[in-house]
């Protein structure tokens, strides 16, 4: 479903931020990119979502080169919320949705049943620059759902949930894999890419350093201080 | 063109109690509520531009249109393309704007649409704002039937004549996503149109002074199509090169 060989990225001038990738992930599959602050998760998502293209190697996407997608086959079928989700503050939760269905051509009673999934149905009225960091990043899941994509790709979902919401997330990733959805889900929390993911990739510095099943890595005595150890 | 119509939608629905919209409406209301106040208050005979606000409907329509808007417009229209864009950069909205199922060209077009619109609209605002407070105040000269002629020609003859502004200060602020540059170049541009009038110079190709040209001309009877071509033929190109820009962009800002 998604494949990288070789895939390397630099701004011009500057040394490399992402070294040599390659990796495959099947359909259903759920990838979890492990690293510190700065170590090219972010990056690496933005390469694979075609927002950046890389210097070298080839990235694949349903077994088309992403060069040779056009975006509304791409787009279609891949969502992506990277860094902090976007959304329009003097808005409410309904038309910041509202805004992604037309964009994406999606019903609109679509809104109500991702707003379900997501927790949020009670807020749809809430100005969004009125949501707590967690509440946001619920709504941005709302909106990467909202097209029903192939491919999600997820760059710190969990980031400033409470623990109840962490296992909701959690728990709405697994299913969505299982439904056959493919997930890529960054975080530099070891504890969540072991309860969520079922492939794992450590990055430091832009460089691929483990990559391997969660039992391989789980297999390791001291998971913790090996995880430190690559990362 | 569906996905036109689609991309429209979303930016009209992003209007929804933002700055544009407050700037469009209330800001109108406050430069009108402004333009009658000074002459119900203050004693203004301008020889040089002709008017005698509130000796009669053309003197009051010349004090609107000769005394501010020539400073106004340029200034307006700069901070309307940068709320315009200011808005997606405080939402963060780049990135998904660029990851969406259409040309990226769209969002280039529909935010262009939705801000000629908005000035459009806040124009013929301010056009019947103009009419309506001499009206309700009771003016002397209000008796008679205002000339809706002219203030037809003058409301749409501005809002045309005002398209290639619009259109380059749009193609900055977009593509440079910064205010201050536009904002350097509206002043800039004010500047030299207001030169090129005083020391009659020719300003037929110079974007900024379009506007001016455009008023004189419905004032002197003989409106200026030549200068509202150019106009219209500069709107479509840089429209065009901004339409190829944005297909081509690429993520720098990320």
């Amino acid at each position: 479903m998604v494949e990288l060989e070789g895939v390397s990225f630099q701004y011009s001038g500057n040394n490399p931020l992402i070294r040599d990738i390659s990796f495959k992930l099947d359909k259903g599959g759920i990838l979890g990119l492990l690293g510190h602050n700065g170590s090219g998760k972010s990056t690496l998502m933005k390469l694979i979502g075609g927002l950046l293209r890389p210097k070298s190697g080839t990235i694949r996407i349903m077994d088309t080169a992403l060069d040779e997608l056009d975006r509304k086959t791409l787009y279609k079928n891949m969502s992506m919320m990277i860094e902090e989700p976007s959304l329009y503050g003097h808005l409410n939760i309904w038309d910041n949705l509202r805004i992604r269905s037309l964009y994406h051509q999606t019903d609109p009673d679509k809104i109500t049943s991702v707003l379900q999934q997501v927790g949020m149905s009670k807020f749809r009225h809430r100005k969004t620059a009125k949501l707590s960091t967690g509440m946001k990043q619920r709504i941005g899941l709302a909106a990467a759902l909202l097209s029903d994509p192939e491919i999600l790709l997820l760059d710190e979902p969990t980031n400033g949930m409470d623990p109840q919401g962490i296992i909701e997330i959690r728990q709405m990733i697994k299913g969505l894999s299982k439904s056959g959805k493919t997930i890529i889900v960054s975080s530099h929390l070891l504890s969540e890419i072991e309860k969520t993911a079922n492939e794992v990739m450590i990055l430091k510095n832009g460089e691929n350093v483990f990559f391997g099943s969660i039992e391989n890595l789980q297999g390791h005595r001291d998971l913790e201080s090996f995880y430190l150890n690559y990362a | 063109m569906l996905d036109f119509y689609r991309f429209t939608k979303a930016e009209f629905i992003k209007l929804k109690s933002s700055g544009m919209f407050w700037l469009a409406t209330a800001g109108t209301v406050f430069t009108n509520l402004m333009m009658a106040v000074i002459p119900y208050n203050f004693a203004i005979v301008s020889e040089y531009l002709e008017m005698d606000p509130l000796g009669s409907w053309e003197g009051w329509i010349r004090f609107h249109y000769l005394g501010i808007l020539p400073m106004l417009l340029p200034m307006y229209l700069v901070i309307l393309c940068a709320l315009a864009l200011l808005m997606e950069n405080r939402a963060r909205s780049w990135k998904m704007l660029y990851a969406l199922p259409s040309s990226k060209a769209m969002v280039y077009l529909s935010k262009l649409k939705v801000v000629a619109l908005v000035f459009a609209f806040s124009h013929l605002l301010f056009v019947l704002l103009l009419v309506l407070i001499p009206l309700v105040v009771g003016s002397a000269f209000a008796q008679f039937n205002p000339p809706v002629d002219l203030l037809m020609k003058l409301g749409f003859g501005t809002i045309f004549s005002c398209m290639g502004i619009l259109s380059l200060v749009y193609f900055i602020s977009y593509f440079f996503r910064s205010f201050v540059l536009p904002l350097a170049v509206g002043i800039l541009g004010f500047v030299l149109a207001q030169l090129i009038k005083d020391y009659h110079l020719d300003g037929s190709y110079f974007p900024f002074s379009w506007p001016s040209i455009t008023m004189d001309s419905i004032f002197l009877g003989h409106p200026d199509w030549e200068t509202l071509g150019i106009n219209l033929l500069f709107l479509s190109i840089v429209t065009l090169l901004g339409f190829v820009l944005a297909n081509r962009d690429q993520t720098k800002s990320f």
